[in-house]
C-alpha cells in the first residue's frame, strides 16, 4: 500500500484501508491532562502525610491512567474502514457517505468516532471479527462533485483521557444535485410524438390494460386491488400512441443559471413523479426522453455538473 | 499553524444509568466518613444524593440551579454550624463531600461524568491521608474499580451489563499491579513534609499527664486498642506486663501532676539488670509523646528519649500509628535519687489527713524497716474491707481520709495515691506511676494487644540497697485484675469490679476468633505496608543493589521501568494476526499432534478416513474417541452451507482428547 507523500495512504484496490501501527496517534485530552494533575496532587498529598495507602491508591489511578494508552491506542490499531459513495443527496441537505468497519485481530472494539470535515461526529462499537457500517454525514452546500475529503477517525476508549486518532484522505466522492424550487412549476410544453403503429386514437390518460409489474413502475399506476386479491403485483397501463412526452428545456425556464437549474431539477422531480417521459435539453447537452429512476438521475446528474458562470 | 476549527460539540448527553451508577458511587465512597462525620452532615449528603437519583426515576421532580443554590449554600451553612470553620481536615473534607454529591445535580454531558469521577477519585485519597486501615482501604478499592467501570461504560456506544464493565475495570486494575508496585517501592519519599498543614487530632483517646480520682475509671470504659506488643522471644508472665506512661510526683491535695523535680537532662542507669527483653510495638496514635516500654526501659536506639524517671518519650506527638523497637528489664536495680529527687519524692500537700498521718505514726513505732512498712500498708488494703469497684462513692473534701476511712472503695487509681502518699507520710519516697498492665494474647498473630480498659496506676518506692521499687497495691485487694482482663460490666455503685473468665460459648469464642484473626491481618497490613518509608526504601534498594542512585537515579529507573511496562501492555494487547485457515483446519492440526504425542505421526497424504483406519490397528484404544472426532471433523469439512455439526461440539472434543504416548510403533 503506497503512501502519499502527505502521510495519507491510498487505499487499496479493495478500497479496505488499513491502520497500521504508524496510522495511529495517540495524545493525551483536555480531560487527561486534569487527571494528570490530579494524581501529582493526590501523590504530593500522600507524601506529605506520610500515608502509605494513599500513596498507593495515587499510584494505581496514575498507573491506570498510564496504562490507558496502550488500550486507547489498540482500539483503533489495525481497524479497517471502507468508504462507499454516497446516494446523492440535494444541495442544502446533507451527504451520508456509508463507512464500513471491520477488524480481523480479534480485537473488540468501543467507541469509535467518525467525523468528516464539519459534519456530525457518529459513533459506533465493534465486536471482533466482525463487520459494521455507519452513515457519516458532510453538509453538501453547493452542487457538483462533493468530495469526502479529510475523515478522521478517534476513540476516547476506555477512559477518556487519552485520544487516538487517524486522518484519512478519501478521495470518494459524490454528486450533489442542485437544490429544486419550492412552488411548483408551470407544466412544459407537452409535445405530441407519433406513435409507430399509428394513432389509435388512445389518449395519454386512457386505460390500456394491466401488465406485470416492472420494478420502476410508479406506484401509483400499480393495482392495489388486485394486489388486496392475492393477484400479485400489476400495474395498470395508460396511454398509448398519443404517450405524452414533455421537453424539459434551459430557455423554457427563466432566472440567473442557478435559479434555471434549480427550477428544471423540480421539473425533472415532478415529472417522474407524475409518470411522465421526459427529456431534458441543457445548452451543453440533451438527454432523450425516458422515464424511470436512473433516467431521473442521469437529468439530475446533468443539471448537476452544468459548469457554472456558463451563461 | 492552528487552524480555526469548528466550535465543539457540547458533548454528548449521559445516559441515565451512568448517571445512577454514579450517585451510587458517590454514596458508597462517602460511606466511611458516615462514622466521622457528625450525622446531620452525612445525612444531607445522602439526601442530596438521592434526591437526584429519585429525580431520574421521577422525571417531574425540580433538578432545577435554584435548588442546586440552595443545597450548596444549605450544606455549606451545615459544616460551618458544626465545625465552625471551613478549613481544617474535617470540615474540608465534609466540604468536598458535599462538592461531589450536588456535582451530580450538574451532570449532564459526558465531560461532567469525566469531572466527577476525578472528583470521586481525589475525594478516596484525601480520606486515606489519615485513615490507612485495611477495612477502608478494601472498600475504597471496590470504589475505585466501580469509578473505572463507569468511565468505561461511558466510552462505548452500545451499552453492556454492569458485569462486563466491572469486569474490564478489574482487568485494567491487574494490569495496573506492576507499575503500581514498582512505583510504590521506588518512588522516593520525603525526608520532611513539603508544608504543614495540620489534620488536626481527632478525638484521640489515652492517659493523660494527671490522675485523680476517677480519671483511670474513666478511661477504661473503651475498649480501643493502645497499642500492640510482639516479643522476639516468649512474651513476659502477665504479673510482668507493666507498660510505663507518664509518671507524677506532686500532690496537690486532689490531683496527682508531672511536675519533674530538676531537668531531666541525664538519662538515668540501673546499677544492675537482669536478661533484656526485646519487643516491637505499635502504637495507635494518642496525641502525646509517650511510649509506654515495658518496666523498665534500656536506652533506646532511634529517636526515642529516656527520662530521668524512666519515661520514654518520642520526639513528636504521636498522631498516627507509631512502630517502636523496644529493649527492656524486667528485673533491675536503679541508682538512688539524687537530694532533689527525694525531696520531690516526700512532697505532701498542706492538708494532709492527720488521721492517716496518726496511722502511720502507729507503724512507724512497730517496725523500722521500710519495706515492712510497705507491707503494712498492704495488710491494710487486704485484710480491711476494702473494695475493688468502678463505680466508687464520691470522695469529698480529703480524698485520702476518705478514701481510707469512709468510703474504702476505689479503683487502682484511688489504691495507688493511697498508698504512694502513706509511704510519703512514713518518709519513705515514692511516685505514682500511671501506664497500662496485662494485655490480650492474640494467638493467631502472635502479639499482645493492650487496650485503653487496660490502662493502670500502681506506685513506685525507693528502698535503700533496692532503688525505685515497683507496689501495686490493686495486686494485694484484686490480684485477678493481674491476671485478667476486666469485665466491663457496669456494675452499680459501689459493686466490686468484674474480670473475664476464660471459655464462653462457641459462638463467642468464633467470634473472638475471628476477632483475632482480622486484627493479626490488620497489624500485618500496618506494619508491612504502611510502614514502607524512607528508611526501608533505602534498605530494599541496598539489598537489590540500586543503593547508589540518588534521586535522579531513582527517577530515570522509575520512568524507563514504566515504558518497559507499557511497551509491554501494548503488545500484549495487540490481537492475533488472522489465521488464514479455517477454524476447523486449526483444531484438526491440535488433533494431529496430540495423535502423533501418542505414537501415531500423521502421513501428509492420508486423509481422515484412513488416519481412523490406522488409529484402529495402531491404538484400538483410541479408536472410539477418534473416531468420533474424525467422523465429526469430515462431517463439517464437507458440510453443505448452512448445514452440518457447529464447530463447538468438535473444538470440545479435541479439547477432551488426550491419549497417552506410547512408543511409535512401526505399521504392518
Amino acid at each position: 500500500m503506497r503512501e502519499a507523500a502527505s502521510g495519507h495512504a491510498d487505499p487499496t484496490a479493495t478500497g479496505w484501508v488499513r491502520l497500521g501501527l504508524r496510522r495511529v496517534y495517540v495524545l493525551p485530552t483536555g480531560q487527561g491532562l486534569l487527571y494528570g494533575l490530579a494524581c501529582l496532587l493526590m501523590t504530593l498529598g500522600s507524601l506529605n502525610y506520610m500515608s502509605n495507602l494513599g500513596l498507593l491508591f495515587s499510584f494505581l489511578c496514575l498507573a491506570a491512567g498510564l496504562l490507558a494508552i496502550p488500550h486507547t491506542w489498540r482500539n483503533l490499531a489495525y481497524l479497517q474502514l471502507r468508504v462507499e459513495p454516497a446516494a446523492p443527496p440535494f444541495a442544502g441537505d446533507q451527504a451520508e457517505f456509508p463507512v464500513r468497519l471491520t477488524e480481523d485481530r480479534g480485537l473488540g472494539r468501543a467507541g469509535l468516532r467518525l467525523r468528516a470535515r464539519d459534519g456530525a461526529e457518529v459513533s459506533t462499537d465493534l465486536a471482533a471479527r466482525e463487520e459494521c457500517r455507519v452513515l457519516v454525514k458532510i453538509p453538501a452546500p453547493r452542487r457538483g462533485a462533493l468530495r469526502l475529503g479529510r475523515l478522521r477517525i478517534s476513540s476516547r476508549f476506555p477512559l477518556g483521557l487519552w485520544r487516538a486518532w487517524s486522518e484519512l484522505d478519501c478521495p470518494v466522492q459524490t454528486l450533489v444535485y442542485p437544490r429544486p424550487t419550492e412552488a411548483p412549476q408551470a407544466p412544459p410544453l407537452a409535445l405530441f410524438v407519433r406513435a409507430e403503429s399509428g394513432d389509435r386514437g388512445v389518449g395519454a390518460d386512457d386505460f390500456l390494460g394491466l401488465r406485470g409489474y416492472r420494478p420502476g413502475d410508479p406506484p401509483r399506476r400499480l393495482d392495489w386491488k388486485a394486489l388486496a386479491r392475492e393477484r400479485g403485483l400489476v400495474t395498470r397501463q395508460f396511454g398509448g400512441d398519443r404517450a405524452e412526452q414533455v421537453w424539459l428545456t434551459w430557455e423554457a425556464v427563466s432566472g440567473d443559471p442557478e435559479t434555471r437549474l434549480s427550477r428544471l431539477c423540480r421539473q425533472v422531480l415532478d415529472a417522474t413523479r407524475a409518470g411522465q417521459t421526459y427529456g431534458l435539453r441543457l445548452p451543453d447537452r440533451e438527454i432523450p426522453p425516458g422515464t424511470g429512476e436512473a433516467h431521473q438521475h442521469r437529468c439530475l446528474a446533468a443539471l448537476a455538473r452544468y459548469p457554472a458562470g456558463h451563461v | 499553524m492552528f487552524k480555526r476549527r469548528a466550535p465543539r460539540p457540547p458533548g454528548r448527553p449521559l445516559a441515565p444509568g451512568l448517571t445512577l451508577a454514579m450517585g451510587l458511587l458517590v454514596l458508597a465512597a462517602a460511606l466511611p466518613l458516615a462514622w466521622e462525620l457528625p450525622p446531620a452532615i452525612s445525612a444531607y449528603l445522602a439526601l442530596a444524593v438521592l434526591m437526584r437519583l429519585a429525580a431520574l426515576r421521577y422525571p417531574g421532580l425540580p433538578t432545577g440551579r435554584l435548588l442546586l443554590l440552595l443545597l450548596t449554600l444549605g450544606g455549606v451553612a451545615l459544616v460551618l454550624g458544626h465545625f465552625r470553620t471551613l478549613l481544617g481536615y474535617e470540615a474540608g473534607i465534609a466540604l468536598f463531600a458535599l462538592m461531589l454529591a450536588l456535582k451530580l445535580w450538574e451532570m449532564t454531558r459526558e465531560r461532567d461524568l469525566q469531572v466527577a469521577a476525578l472528583l470521586a477519585l481525589f475525594f478516596l485519597v484525601m480520606q486515606l491521608l489519615l485513615d490507612q486501615s485495611m477495612y477502608r482501604g478494601a472498600w475504597l478499592l471496590l470504589v475505585l474499580v466501580g469509578i473505572l467501570a463507569v468511565l468505561g461504560a461511558q466510552h462505548r456506544q452500545v451499552p453492556r451489563g454492569w458485569r462486563a464493565e466491572l469486569r474490564q475495570a478489574l482487568a485494567l486494575v491487574a494490569q495496573a499491579l506492576p507499575l503500581v508496585l514498582l512505583l510504590f517501592l521506588l518512588f522516593p519519599r520525603l525526608s520532611a513534609p513539603l508544608w504543614k498543614l495540620d489534620l488536626g487530632k481527632r478525638g484521640l483517646t489515652g492517659l493523660g499527664d494527671q490522675m485523680e480520682p476517677g480519671s483511670i475509671s474513666e478511661l477504661i470504659q473503651s475498649e480501643e486498642p493502645a497499642f500492640r506488643v510482639e516479643f522476639s522471644d516468649a512474651p513476659p508472665p502477665p504479673a510482668q506486663r507493666y507498660w510505663r506512661g507518664p509518671v507524677l510526683w506532686h500532690y496537690d491535695g486532689r490531683r496527682w501532676t508531672a511536675a519533674k523535680p530538676g531537668r531531666q537532662e541525664q538519662p538515668p542507669r540501673l546499677v544492675s539488670h537482669g536478661p533484656p527483653i526485646q519487643y516491637r510495638m505499635i502504637l495507635e496514635p494518642h496525641g502525646k509523646t509517650w511510649l509506654f516500654p515495658l518496666d523498665l526501659p534500656a536506652a533506646p536506639a532511634g529517636e526515642a528519649r529516656l527520662g530521668a524517671d524512666f519515661q520514654l518519650l518520642a520526639r513528636r506527638p504521636l498522631l498516627r500509628k507509631t512502630p517502636h523497637q523496644g529493649t527492656s528489664y524486667l528485673e533491675y536495680r536503679t541508682e538512688d535519687p539524687d537530694p532533689e529527687q527525694s525531696r520531690a519524692a516526700l512532697q505532701l500537700p498542706p492538708n494532709i489527713s492527720p488521721r492517716a498521718r496518726d496511722l502511720v505514726e502507729t507503724w512507724r513505732h512497730a517496725e523500722t524497716d521500710p519495706a515492712a512498712l510497705a507491707r503494712r500498708a498492704l495488710a491494710l488494703f487486704r485484710d480491711e474491707p476494702f473494695i475493688y469497684t468502678l463505680k466508687p462513692p464520691l470522695l469529698l473534701d480529703d480524698p485520702l481520709e476518705d478514701f481510707l476511712f469512709r468510703t474504702r472503695a476505689g479503683f487502682c487509681e484511688h489504691y495507688a495515691s493511697a498508698f504512694s502518699l502513706l509511704m510519703r507520710l512514713a518518709g519513705i519516697p515514692s511516685r505514682v506511676v500511671t501506664g497500662y498492665q496485662g494485655g490480650e494474647f492474640n494467638p493467631v498473630g502472635g502479639y499482645l494487644l493492650v487496650r485503653q480498659l487496660d490502662a493502670h496506676a500502681w506506685s513506685e518506692i525507693w528502698l535503700a540497697g533496692r532503688g525505685w521499687v515497683r507496689v501495686d497495691p490493686t495486686a494485694a485487694i484484686a490480684p485477678e485484675r493481674i491476671e485478667r482482663r476486666l469485665d466491663l460490666e457496669p456494675g452499680d455503685l459501689g459493686e466490686p469490679a468484674r474480670f473475664t473468665g476464660a471459655g464462653g460459648w462457641l459462638g463467642q469464642r468464633l467470634a473472638q476468633r475471628l476477632g483475632f484473626a482480622l486484627d493479626a491481618l490488620n497489624t500485618r497490613w500496618h506494619l508491612w505496608v504502611l510502614n514502607y518509608d524512607r528508611e526501608r526504601q533505602n534498605r530494599l534498594l541496598d539489598w537489590i543493589g540500586l543503593g547508589g542512585l540518588g534521586r535522579h537515579g531513582l527517577g530515570l529507573t522509575l520512568v524507563a521501568g514504566s515504558l518497559a511496562l507499557l511497551i509491554l501492555l501494548t503488545l500484549g494487547l495487540r490481537g492475533r494476526r488472522p489465521d488464514p485457515r479455517e477454524p476447523a483446519q486449526i483444531l484438526y492440526q491440535r488433533f494431529l499432534a496430540r495423535l502423533a504425542r501418542a505414537g501415531i505421526p500423521p502421513r501428509p497424504e492420508e486423509g481422515p478416513r484412513d488416519l481412523g483406519e490406522r488409529v484402529r490397528r495402531l491404538r484400538p484404544d483410541l479408536a472410539p474417541e477418534a473416531g468420533a472426532i474424525l467422523d465429526l471433523y469430515i462431517r463439517h469439512r464437507y458440510r453443505k452451507p448452512g448445514q452440518g455439526p457447529d464447530l463447538e461440539r468438535l473444538a470440545r472434543l479435541i479439547r477432551g482428547f488426550r491419549p497417552r504416548p506410547s512408543a511409535p510403533t512401526s505399521d504392518p
